[in-house]
């Protein structure tokens, strides 16, 4: 068992060193023309935008909440025969409806 | 004004206002921590690329940056996260496992377990086999598991500075950290107790 943790452990050191020793390789500097020119492409960041982030992050966070709500609101909805999307999907075969309604046969 | 006096904030501030070009500078002061990330992380040739696309992410995000943190961790957290998105993408397309390592890197391994001093040990740990070994273990893992790996095995960052950099809950971080190495003490068990 000793062995098997002294090995472990130098395994760790060797992979370790492994590691960080690729921080060592070079890389050539035409990325970063390259990356500004495509910055230069996007759209200038301005106030807007800003404003933008925060309402996005808004949204973003009460997005499950206003979902369980409309699915809520939705399962209270009563849903009535007189409704002509009732008698469309659940009294009238949709060819029929299309062929008579809208003109187009199938 | 000197460039270098000007600080983190300002620059920030004046790319905001539409100054594209002192992003330049942003970026000429933090090129070498994001490329240290992505160098260690991915496959060399990749380097360029996602460095690109970490640098064009954190411009397009910089709207969201309320200087919470200082820039050099958000930036951070970026890169991390750009190198979690490349090895998601690989793993789904099947490119990552390597099946084996050779005969000569198993030989290399067993006369280096022979060593005792921790120096020899770092040293050889900068040898091109080393470097295949580690590939190797590596591909066998998930993305996640590689990631968190990396972060907290290999770099020694605690479990809240992973959870910061990844954007997870510091309770995945640690579950994922002891299963990840349990994984990786097994495929290196497999290896050198054959």
């Amino acid at each position: 068992m000793d062995d098997f943790h002294d090995t472990q452990k130098k395994m760790k050191i060797i992979l370790s060193s492994s590691f960080r020793e690729k921080e060592n390789l070079k890389v050539g500097n035409k990325w970063k023309n390259e990356t500004m020119r495509r910055i230069r492409n996007l759209d200038p960041l301005g106030p807007n935008q800003r404003l933008f982030f925060i309402f996005e992050q808004l949204f973003l966070r009460f997005s499950t909440a206003v979902v369980l709500v409309l699915l809520i609101g939705l399962s209270f909805m009563e849903v009535t025969k007189e409704y002509e999307i009732h008698q469309i999907f659940f009294e009238e075969p949709f060819d029929e409806f299309l062929d008579g309604s809208i003109g187009i046969s199938i | 004004m000197d460039r270098k006096d000007i600080n983190d904030d300002e620059m920030i501030n004046r790319v905001l206002e539409g100054e594209v070009n002192v992003y330049e500078l942003l970026m000429n002061k933090y090129q070498s921590i994001v490329l240290s990330i992505l160098k260690k992380r991915l496959p060399f040739e990749q380097v360029e690329e996602v460095a690109q696309v970490v640098f064009i992410k954190a411009y397009q995000s910089l709207p969201s940056y309320r200087g919470e943190s200082p820039f050099k961790n958000w930036l951070s957290s970026i890169a991390v996260r750009a190198c979690y998105d490349f090895w998601r993408t690989c793993y789904k397309k099947r490119e990552v496992s390597i099946d084996s390592i050779s005969e000569g890197d198993k030989e290399w391994l067993d006369k280096v377990l022979l060593e005792q001093s921790i120096d020899v040990l770092t040293k050889k740990g900068q040898e091109s086999e080393a470097k295949e070994l580690l590939d190797w273990a590596l591909s066998k893992l998930s993305p996640e598991d590689k990631m968190v790996l990396e972060l907290v095995y290999l770099e020694g960052f605690s479990n809240k500075e992973t959870s910061d950099l990844l954007g997870w809950s510091v309770p995945n971080v640690k579950v994922r950290s002891f299963r990840s190495r349990r994984k990786l003490g097994k495929i290196l068990k497999n290896l050198y107790f054959k």
